[in-house]
């Protein structure tokens, strides 16, 4: 045993105790002084300790009219889009292995109302496979029984700047009641202005967004996150009043049990029109 | 010397683990806040007195809480608030008692430091026939105008609790809302920096009814991003804010945390038609 652990232990048991009292205080005082808040941490655990959401997001949708076209504005002139559309299954109608066709019908529009091209897009959505297992993420209707197939995603590039589109539905397997669509645009982002917005976010969204990446986001260069931010696709909204022209739903999609990711993983965190 | 630091290091650990726990005993809920704040007991008496204001316009015995009726000027409807100049932070209440009147309270808490907070829950009192209203009455933080502040959705047994609880139990499948401003520029994440309205039931579970509120707001503002906390939003969640933690404790499920972008209440303060469509939203399903 050294000599300087011999003077500690040589100390008086009432000396060691005052310094400990001391000590004690003093490191109280502190905890409080910085807003130790332990309190708010237990409050916070206590808070959080119910239960939590298995919804993972809420997104706008918008259902078609086969008569009355859907008109949606880009915020400004682009050189393409992406159409997310979703065929809504009667109860009961979706059965294993069951596939729906649907279409839609798509103008491009340029800034004068000049229809720039026609697109019949034709989609096939599936919502069980053969096995009896679920195709995509759980999604829903709050207070509706009807079934929501799979989404099919179409891109569409212009020959030249278009302003907006015209979407009407198309022909319809039996048991297709409605298709619902999203629209978006890419982000209008300078090239500067992508890369400020790829640092302004938070961790998360930055790790998440650059999860394809072979590097972490820290490591990617300034081309690389530019090319992300600007990858992003925002949803756009139709123009004039809902339910006059247009009818706006909220989808509902729950948390998936391996934890994957919906159809909207492209997306960024702003691509989800709600919350 | 190797002994003594291992003893040491003990020592230093086994002082934090001590420190941590005087802390958390000597840090009581009163430090929220350096006005008056009532205990248990006069909490529930309070209750009880907003309890009969709620029922039958009767406002005897507000003064034993230092509330005095017909302070501010309401066009129809009582209000009790405290004396003019004290300013202890026991708050200001507005009551219709029409039995028509939709069973909403609008609330803002933080009037003053969420800037336009008070004055939207003024006016959506005014222009829509609500049952309730009520916000602070001494500034969140300290100031020259008022020699007390503290926050009072942090205290369990402040009178705005009380009015909550009296509330819920006068309509139990009606609204308490609280309205609040953040700063997007102060967000942690991409969602909230980017929303208009952030809501939350101070749960991580919301309820259908609060659903029932976003949806509604969704399609009411469909220019605005609605987010939902924990869905899009993992911010500002009112999970520790006292009355939410009070109405869940006592079964009710009508609180709804409202997080308003500044954009978003300076438009709402601008337009009485943006006004009107978030008034129907609180009424709405009711």
């Amino acid at each position: 045993m050294s000599g300087e652990s011999r003077a500690w232990i040589s100390l008086s048991g009432l000396g060691r105790t005052l310094i400990w009292l001391a000590l004690i205080g003093l490191v109280a005082i502190l905890g409080q002084q910085a807003g130790f808040g332990v309190h708010t941490l237990l409050r916070l655990t206590e808070a959080n300790g119910g239960e939590v959401s298995r919804i993972a997001r809420r997104v706008i949708a918008y259902r078609l009219d086969r008569v009355r076209p859907t008109v949606f504005r880009f915020s400004q002139p682009v050189s393409a889009t992406r159409i997310l559309t979703q065929p809504i299954l009667a109860q009961g109608s979706a059965v294993p292995g069951k596939a729906w066709s649907y279409s839609v019908r798509v103008e491009l529009l340029d800034e004068r109302g000049g229809i720039v091209s026609v697109h019949e897009v034709y989609s096939r959505s599936v919502l069980f496979e053969s096995s009896g297992k679920r195709r995509g993420p759980v999604q829903y209707y709050r207070g509706s029984d009807d079934q929501v197939a799979t989404a099919d995603e179409v891109r569409i590039a212009a020959d030249r700047p278009i302003s907006a589109i015209r979407v009407v539905s198309g022909t319809v397997d039996p048991g297709v009641i409605a298709i619902d669509i999203r629209v978006g645009e890419r982000r209008p982002l300078t090239s500067a202005a992508a890369d400020s917005a790829f640092v302004r976010f938070n961790p998360e969204d930055r790790a998440r967004l650059a999860a394809a990446n072979a590097f972490p986001p820290e490591l990617l260069t300034r081309q690389e996150r530019s090319a992300i931010a600007v990858n992003q696709w925002r949803p756009i909204g139709p123009v004039g009043i809902d339910r006059r022209d247009y009818q706006m739903m909220v989808l509902y999609e729950e948390e998936q049990e391996d934890g994957a990711g919906g159809f909207e993983d492209d997306a960024s965190a702003s691509g989800e029109a709600g919350g | 010397m190797t002994v003594l630091r291992h003893r040491l290091t003990w020592i230093v650990i086994a002082m934090v683990l001590t420190a941590t726990a005087l802390a958390l005993l000597l840090r009581s809920p009163r430090k929220e806040g350096s006005f008056h704040v009532p205990d248990a007991v006069e909490a529930r008496a309070a209750e009880a007195m907003f309890a009969r204001a709620l029922a039958s316009g009767d406002l005897r015995g507000s003064t034993d809480f230092e509330l005095e009726a017909g302070q501010l000027e309401l066009p129809a409807g009582l209000s009790l608030a405290e004396p003019n100049g004290t300013c202890t932070g026991r708050g200001a209440y507005l009551f219709r008692t029409d039995p028509a009147s939709i069973p909403v309270a609008l609330t803002a808490p933080h009037r003053g430091a969420d800037r336009l907070t008070g004055e939207l829950a003024g006016a959506l009192f005014e222009e829509h026939p609500f049952a309730a209203a009520a916000w602070n009455s001494a500034p969140r933080r300290g100031g020259e105008d008022c020699p007390h502040s503290g926050d009072i959705a942090r205290l369990p047994t402040h009178y705005l609790t009380a009015f909550s609880l009296a509330f819920a139990q006068r309509h139990p499948l009606g609204r308490v809302i609280q309205l609040h401003g953040f700063d997007h520029a102060r967000r942690n994440s991409l969602a909230a920096a980017e929303a208009g309205m952030i809501l939350s039931d101070g749960s991580r579970d919301p309820s259908e009814r609060l659903l029932d509120l976003a949806d509604c707001l969704t399609g009411a503002f469909p220019d605005t991003k609605v987010a939902v906390f924990p869905i899009a939003s993992d911010e500002l969640g009112a999970t520790t804010n006292a009355q939410g933690r009070a109405l869940r404790a006592a079964g009710f499920t009508g609180f709804s945390h409202l997080e308003l972008s500044e954009s978003m209440r300076r438009r709402l303060m601008r337009n009485a038609e943006d006004r009107a469509r978030l008034a129907a939203c609180f009424g709405a399903r009711l």
